[in-house]
Formats: C-alpha cells, structure tokens, sequence
C-alpha cells in the first residue's frame, strides 16, 4: 500500500446560507436588476451609469459571492488495488498429456508479471483438484457438481466481495471443457475483460463410450435394454470396436459394437439389488484418455413378485402364524397346501357336502416348483400324499438356488420325520433323541448376534438380553452344518441358517414361536425374526450375513462389511483413475464393521478386502467430465468475446518469439487483448484518506471589502 | 454333655420355629411355579378342546361330554387329533394355548373379574377366537332372543366385542371343511353372528362367534360314544350336521381363510412360469 504514490485533488465548493429556492429568487431579481439597467442604457441611446452604480452593483454581487461561500477543498487520494481472478481448471482432464505442465507454467507467468504492476491483486483459484469440489474446498462440493467442471461459480466466488469498478478482468487455464460458461452475457461484464488460456494442443483426438439409455430398475431374472453408442472424436478410427462387458463372478463378453451408432445390450439381472455392469471400448490408436471408453451401468434388480409355497402337516395352533407373515407382505404370492384329511381317516359324507376345490399337487411340485422363491414345510412328516419324487424335486431346486424353511414338530426324531426323507439331506439339523417337553428361554448366540436375521434382537447388551416370553417344546437335535443363531434347551440350536450351493435353508427346531404371537408371557419379536428369516432366505441384498458394501452418498462412500467373525484386514479402495489405498474398518458392533470415505473422483470404485469386493459407482453413468475431453475454445469463445478478451492457445504463445504472454493495464472502454499480451483493466479507483478546506471569502474579508465598496459608491456619487 | 446337647435341640427348634414357615412358603411357590409350568408345556403340546368353565356342574359336564364328542369325531374325519379336553377358568388359567374357547352361556352369569376380562381381551387381541353359546339360555326362557340376551350382555361387560353381523353365506366358516348351509345344534340355531369386516392380522378369524345352538348338548357323548341328548326337534341328520358344524369351527380356527384362498391358487399358478 505504501509503495503506491498518493494523488491529491483540488476543488472548488460553495456552501450557500440561503436555502436554494431563496437563493434562486435573489439570483432572479440580481438579474432583473441587470436587464432593467440594461434597457435602460439602450432607450437612452448612450451608455451613461449613475453616478457610483458600478460600485454599487459590484457591492451587491460580492455580497451574494459571501453569502454563497465559496471554498477550496483538497483531497488527499489513495488508489485502491484493481483484482484480477485467475480460475486454474485441475479438473481430471487437466491432468492429460502436457496440460498439467503448461497449466503450471501459465500460472506462474501470470503471477510473475501481475507482480509488477503495484496496483493490481492476483486472486488465484485452483477448480476441481483432487480432494476438492468445485470450490476447491469440501463444502463446495454438491454432488451434482462432481464431474463438471465449474469455473465461472468459482470466478464469481473469487470477485463476490470486489466492487464492479475495482475488477480488473478474470483469466482461465483451462482445457476449454467447462461446463456453466453463463448464456448471459451480462456475466461478462462483471468478471470484466474474460482470457481463456488453452492448455491442450489443436490436434487432438479422442474415442468414447456414451451410455445412451439404461434402466436404473429392472425385473429380477429379466434382461434390460442398454444402448451405448461408441464414437471417436473428431475423425474415425475404425469401423467396428471390440466392446468388453465385465460384471461380478462372470468372464466377460466381448461385443463388436459399430462406430458411431446405438448399440442395444440385453443385460440379465441375476440377483437382488445392485447389478453392476462395466464396459470398456478398445483403445483407439489415438487417444486423449481411456477414463471415456470405460462405463458403468447399474440396476437395481427388484423381484416382480415373490413366490412362497408353504406345506403344512396338519392344522395346528401355530399354523396362523406363518398364514399371517406371508399374508401380511403385499409382494408375497402365497400358496398354501395343507392336508385336512388322509386316506385312513373314515367319512362317510357324500363328496358334494364336503368342501373339495382340487389341489393341482402335480403342477405345483412338479411343473411350477422351480418358481417358487421360498419353500416353508411347516410341521410336515412323510404321508403318502407327497411321492418322493416331488420331495426329490424340492431338493434339487434347493440346490439349484432355491430356498427351504423347515419348521420342526415334536416327531422330527421318528422314522415318519422329514430328516429320513429325501429332503433330509438338505436339513442342517440332526435329530439326537425325543423331544424335550420343558420351558425354556430361546437365547440369541454369539454369533447369531452378528447374523443380520437376529441382531439387535435381543437388545444391545449380551449380559442382559430381553426377556421373552419361554417356549415349552424342542427337539432334541445337533447341527451338522450351519450357523447357529439361537439356541434353546441345554443348549441345543433352536435356528439353524445354512448356505447349500446358491440355496439356503434355515431350520427352526421347535414350532413354538406361536407362543410369541399369542401373546405367552408377554411373547417375543416373532414378527420382525420371521420376517427376517423369511427375508435372508429370500436373499434380501441387506440381510447378506457375510458381505462387503459401499452405500454411496453424493461423494461419500460408507463400506461396511458384515461378517460372522470379527475381521481385521484392510479394505483396498482403488479409484477410477487406479490410485489404491488401504481403508482400516472400525468395528460397530452386530456383525458389521464400518468406514466413511469421500471420492474425489466420478466413476467406479473397487474396494475389496481379497475375499469380497464391492463396487460404488460416483456420479452420473456418463460424467460430464469425460464426455469430452479435447480441447476446445468453442465453449468460451462467445463469453470471451462479449467481455473483450481474448482465447489464447498456449502452444501458440509458446511458439512465438518472446515465448509467453504480456500483461498490459487498459483503460476501461479499451481493447483488452492484442498481438502477445493480455489487457486487464486499470481502473484507478482510490479511496479518500483526508480533506481539507481552505475558505475563500472569509466573513471578516467580506464585510471589509463590501463597506470599502459601499463607501467608494457613496463618494463616488457625491462627487 | 447332656445340658449342653439339649441346649442345642433347644436352640435348633427355636431356629427352626423362626425359618420354617419362610421356607414352607418358598417351597410351595417354587412347587406351585413347577405345577404352572407342567400345565403349560401340556396344555402347549398340542391341540386342546377348551371350553370355559360356567361353575353350573350340569353345563360344565355338558360342555365336557360335548367337546368330547367333538374330539372324537375329528379324531376320527380329519387329520387334526385334539389332545383332549381343558375346562379353563379365565380368573386363574392361561387362555394363551388356545386358538378356540367355547362358552355356554347359562341362564345366570356372573360378571367377569378385572384378571378374567384382561385375560380374555388378551385373548380376543392376539388371535383367539370365542363362541358363545346362548343355546341353554334360549331353551330355558331366560334369555330374549339370541345375542340380546341379558346374560350375555353381562357376562361380555368390558369385553372388546368387535362389531358383528350374521353369517354372509360365502363365509369360510361354511366350507373350512364340510360344504354347511345352516349350523345346528342340539336346536336349530336362529341366528349364527360373525365379526363384521376383515382384520388382516387374523386371517378372517372371527373374534366372537355367537349362536344359540346348543351345539355340545348335540356333540355330547358318554363313555362308549353314545350321545347323551336328544336333538330338536330331531333326526340323525340334525346332529351330523351338528358334528360337521363342530368339525368346521375347529379346522377354522387353526387354518383361517386357508379353503377360502384356496380357489386363486389355479390363478398364481397361471401367473408362474409366464
């Protein structure tokens, strides 16, 4: 501040006595005064004043001159700092080839000859780096933003607090891929005279993988419909580009997509949730990046409707409970098939009174078993009724991916039991001797405490689990494989979960759990621990047991893993752009150990711990940011040229003698761009720093002039 | 030595005069807990026929013999096979085991105690279901018509009685088992009342069923299986159809609307596999 030279200024102020209307009036008469006297001389053909009239009249102009007050006020001036806002673009594309160096030279250039110019503030503002949003900074950094390149937010961040008339102009590094360059123009005339500094070279050339159109829902074991259109940009490359499809647990497909038209994809979701489909045009001999020939589909498969066929043995007081959880999910199709009566039972009552809709059985376990989501054998032992060659077909649809609920009676020990059917090498429970008849708490286990089907059930605290109400009958049985979630007398498993290939079955040793729902020493959770199981077994993504996650949030990424034993190896995050780093979890207790990261970066992020990998998916399917990546003065040159300035070409500055650009202070109204040099604007804006007045008609000086005047007037007169 | 150990008899006596009754006492509840316990893992073991004990002996045996009979009839047509049958006090016995409460209603009731009427509204809330049966009443003059019986009215104060109409003619109740036009009993039955409108949490189990059939004078049964009473105004067909009536409430109440969704399964079975 104090190398800048202060300007002083001089002026001339009057501070009249006389309210302006009474002013006026006297100025008004003052003038007719004249005019009469004027005429006056003109009728008498000859100049010929009264005697002491000039005196007179020059009286009475020096008394209206003293009434106005007339001062001299000088003004001390300080010139205020014009600012210039330099928009550094570190977008992903910035980092291409040699646009981050010519980036770095251009800033410094800049910096170097703003800093000669003493009266000029250089405001420098770096645009999506890593780590940052568009601001630079975290709390820039919405979601939507991410992927774009925001510069002009930023540059008017960057002037906010800087008067219009203190703007010097605004400079941009860029690549030219900025994507709010404002239609109103109007934005130019606040950033003032607009340079664009090119980083790229002009030959550049680019293929990219466009997602046309992708369904963010689909139907489970339906194929959805991806059209995706490969292009390369600005000539072709070639004719027809290997496009490779890779998802989670398949090889991949190798699809030979046409240049430059839609391709249509059948994608097939093959499990709950999130389907993630990667793609990956081939690199063309030419190539900016290959971040745009790679994207990322993902749908979400969702069931149609789910499908549950429960078998009961017989009518019994429990068998209410499973017809009400099924019955009360709107998205369940339930089918029930019970026995009412057997073919040893007598009934002499004609057909027509009895009550008979025929039971298609061989459609049902035969032709349709294989679409059944869940099958729930509810107290069933072996009648003749079911062939085992349906009970056969049970079993390998369970194998194929199916899902078996067994609900245990009291005869799971007896030779009628469905353990000895063929359906009992599916079941996890082996029966060990008769039924225990005697009260018993169920107990949730270590385990099952880590197990999404009963975690939480039993309240935060191991020591103290909630009191549910007992149940008073269990089998007496060992699981041979499984996961023991609860337990029930001496210690014996009451809920088995197993995994059978891509089925699941889970066992319930007792059938008690009606004891909850009729309300039996206050009961217990049946509702939500069925609804759980029923869910788990139906391969509800969030009840996965053994998993690893990421929930993505705008750019934050929580990985959880839900495991049954306690881990501790790291997860490996690797960004899109094939950075790795390693993520410690921190255990939060039920099975699941959490991190919360945040992505600098749009795209596909793998985060794996060696065994489970989870893919989160950032931002748009087709960012914005890669869509292309040449660079281009198109997209500026309007703005540029409504406020001014000028698009340079870095390279080309390069090439010429002198080798940069210059920086030259215009003055407002003036060209702000020429041959080699870059126009800001010199304002010469100040702020006053002291004042001081000096009266030229001083009162005592005003009356003594006015009574010599008056006195000269009067001896004139008399003379 | 002798002085001194009949100092100590002294003393034990007195010791034991002072913790006996305590003792006594803990003993007694810890058998009392056993015995509770014994009835609930029995009574939880399987189906029970129960009926609510009225403290008239002549309807209590009637009620019995008639749920006996009842027993034995599904025992012997369907695959359900009661374990036998339970007179439950309502002011004392868990009512939880129990999917079905029949309940004669004679010609005087004692109102409910606070204990029995929570029970019951336990009851009635988590699924159970009662009928009420105003048969003896009817026949005894007592009662003015079927559900406007002052004894019932009595004996349902505080209640959580749900709204009733009669009986549609597609109800469940009609086809759970045997295809039923009317529901006899021992009487015809005038008027058969069911819970109006449908609590999904139930599966179309009605709360309260109210009728006047007699219905456990008509299934009653001595020990050798011969019925105990006269049907009105009579017939063998009358009491079959009393039996079917029996056999119907009972598969109704485990199974709920089990026959009546049964005519969409050709339907989601069309829908499989399109």
């Amino acid at each position: 501040m104090t190398s800048v030279p202060e300007v002083d200024s001089l002026t001339l102020a009057f501070a009249p006595h006389l309210p302006g209307p009474v002013a006026a009036i006297c100025l008004i008469a003052a003038g007719l005064a004249l005019v009469a006297l004027a005429w006056a001389t003109v009728s008498a053909g000859r100049f010929q004043p009264p005697r002491g009239g000039l005196w007179r009249l020059g009286g009475l102009a020096l008394f209206g001159l003293a009434l106005a007050q007339p001062s001299l006020i000088r003004e001390r001036r300080e010139p205020v700092k014009d600012v210039v806002a330099v928009v550094v673009d570190r977008s992903p594309s910035q980092s291409l080839g040699e646009r981050t160096l010519r980036t770095d030279q251009a800033l410094a250039g800049l910096r170097e000859r703003a800093a000669r110019f003493a009266d000029l503030e250089l405001r420098v503002v770096e645009v999506g780096g890593p780590g940052g949003g568009p601001q630079g900074g975290p709390q820039g950094g919405s979601a939507e933003g991410l992927g774009e390149t925001r510069l002009f937010q930023a540059a008017e961040r960057a002037l906010a607090d800087v008067p219009r008339r203190r703007v010097a102009g605004t400079v941009l590094i860029t690549d030219g891929q900025v994507h709010d360059v404002p239609a109103d123009m109007a934005v130019a005339a606040r950033l003032g005279p607009v340079h664009a500094l090119l980083t790229g070279t002009h030959d550049e050339a680019d293929r990219r993988l466009t997602v046309v159109q992708a369904p963010s829902f689909g139907l489970l074991g339906k194929p959805v419909i991806v059209t995706v259109l490969i292009d390369d940009l600005p000539v072709a490359q070639a004719e027809t580009v290997p496009l490779v499809l890779r998802r989670a647990g398949q090889s991949p497909l190798t699809f030979h997509v046409p240049r430059g038209r839609a391709f249509r994809l059948d994608l097939q979701l093959d499990h709950p949730g999130q389907n993630v489909f990667e793609l990956e045009a081939a690199a063309a001999p030419r190539e900016l990046t290959l971040a745009n020939n790679r994207a990322v589909v993902v749908v979400n498969a969702v069931r149609d409707r789910l499908r549950v066929l429960l078998v009961s043995g017989e009518p019994h007081n429990g068998g209410r409970t499973w017809r009400n959880l099924l019955k009360s999910d709107p998205s369940v199709d339930l089918v029930h098939f019970t026995i009412l009566r057997s073919i040893e039972k007598l009934d002499a009552t004609p057909t027509r009174e009895l009550s008979l809709i025929a039971f298609p059985i061989r459609e049902l376990f035969e032709t349709k078993l294989g679409e059944f989501d869940l099958i729930v054998f509810d107290r069933f032992r072996r009648r003749a009724i079911l062939p085992t060659a349906y009970l056969n077909n049970i079993v390998r649809h369970v194998q194929r991916g199916g899902a078996l609920l067994e609900v245990s009676g009291p005869d799971y020990h007896e030779p009628l039991s469905l353990f000895h059917s063929p359906l009992g090498e599916l079941l996890p429970a082996e029966p060990l001797g008769p039924t225990f008849h005697h009260p018993f708490r169920p107990q949730v286990t270590a385990v099952g405490r880590r197990h999404p089907v009963t975690a939480g059930l039993a309240g935060p605290d191991p020591a103290h689990p909630v009191a549910w109400g007992r149940w008073l009958h269990q089998n007496d049985v060992g699981a041979r494989r499984g996961v023991v979630a609860m337990t029930g007398l001496n210690e014996r498993p009451l809920l088995i979960l197993d995994r059978l290939g891509k089925g699941r079955v889970a066992q319930l040793t007792s059938d008690q759990v009606w004891l909850w729902s009729r309300g039996f020493e206050g009961g217990g959770p049946h509702a939500e621990l069925l609804r759980r199981l029923a869910h788990w077994l139906l391969k509800e993504p969030e009840l996965e047991e053994n998993d690893l996650r990421v929930k993505v949030d705008g750019r934050r990424l929580l990985i959880e893993r839900r495991s049954l034993e306690p881990e501790t190896k790291p997860v490996t995050w690797t960004t899109p752009a094939g950075v790795t780093s390693s993520i410690m979890l921190a255990e939060s207790g039920e099975g699941s150990a959490q991190a919360l990261v945040t992505a600098a970066e749009p795209g596909v992020h793998r985060f794996s711990d060696g065994e489970r990998t989870a893919l989160a998916v950032v931002d748009a399917i087709n960012p914005p940011e890669w869509a292309d990546v040449r660079t281009t003065a198109e997209r500026l040159a309007p703005l540029v040229a409504a406020s001014g300035g000028a698009v340079v070409w870095l390279v080309d500055a390069a090439a010429q003698p002198g080798g940069g650009l210059d920086l030259r202070r215009v003055a407002p109204g003036r060209a702000a761009a020429g041959f080699g040099w870059l126009g800001l604007r010199a304002n010469g804006d100040y702020v006053v720093s002291g004042q001081s007045e000096t009266p030229l008609l001083p009162p005592w000086l005003a009356t003594g002039l006015l009574l010599g005047m008056l006195f000269a007037g009067w001896r004139r007169e008399g003379k | 030595m002798i002085r001194r150990s009949f100092l100590c008899i002294v003393a034990g006596m007195a010791a034991g005069a002072v913790f006996a009754p305590s003792l006594l006492w803990r003993q007694s509840a810890a058998v009392a807990a056993e015995a509770r316990d014994d009835w609930a893992v029995k009574a939880s073991g399987g189906l029970w026929l129960a009926y609510v004990i009225t403290g008239d002996p002549a309807l209590d045996e009637t009620s019995r013999a008639g749920l006996e009979g009842l027993r034995q009839t599904l025992a012997r047509r369907t695959v359900t096979e009661p374990l036998g049958v339970l007179g439950l006090d309502p002011e004392r016995d868990d009512l939880a085991f129990f999917p079905l409460l029949y309940w004669p209603v004679g010609p005087v009731s004692a109102p409910l105690g606070p204990a029995a009427r929570s029970r019951l509204n336990t009851f009635i809330s988590r699924g159970g279901t009662i009928i009420f049966d105003t048969g003896v009443a009817t026949a005894t003059g007592t009662g003015a018509g079927t559900t406007g019986s002052g004894a019932l009215r009595s004996l349902t104060q505080g209640l959580n009685i749900p709204p009733l109409m009669p009986i549609p003619t597609d109800h469940v109740l009609s086809k759970a088992f045997y295809l039923l036009r009317e529901f006899p009993g021992r009487q015809p039955t005038s008027e058969l009342w069911v819970e109006a409108g449908d609590d999904p949490g139930r599966d179309g189990v009605s709360a309260v069923i109210i009728g006047d059939g007699d219905w456990a004078a008509a299934w009653a049964v001595d020990d050798t299986g011969t019925p105990l009473h006269a049907v009105i105004p009579g017939g063998e067909r009358q009491r079959e159809m009393a039996y079917r009536f029996g056999v119907n409430l009972v598969i109704y109440a485990l199974t709920g609307n089990y026959k009546a969704d049964q005519v969409h399964v050709p339907a989601i079975l069309e829908r499989l596999g399109q």
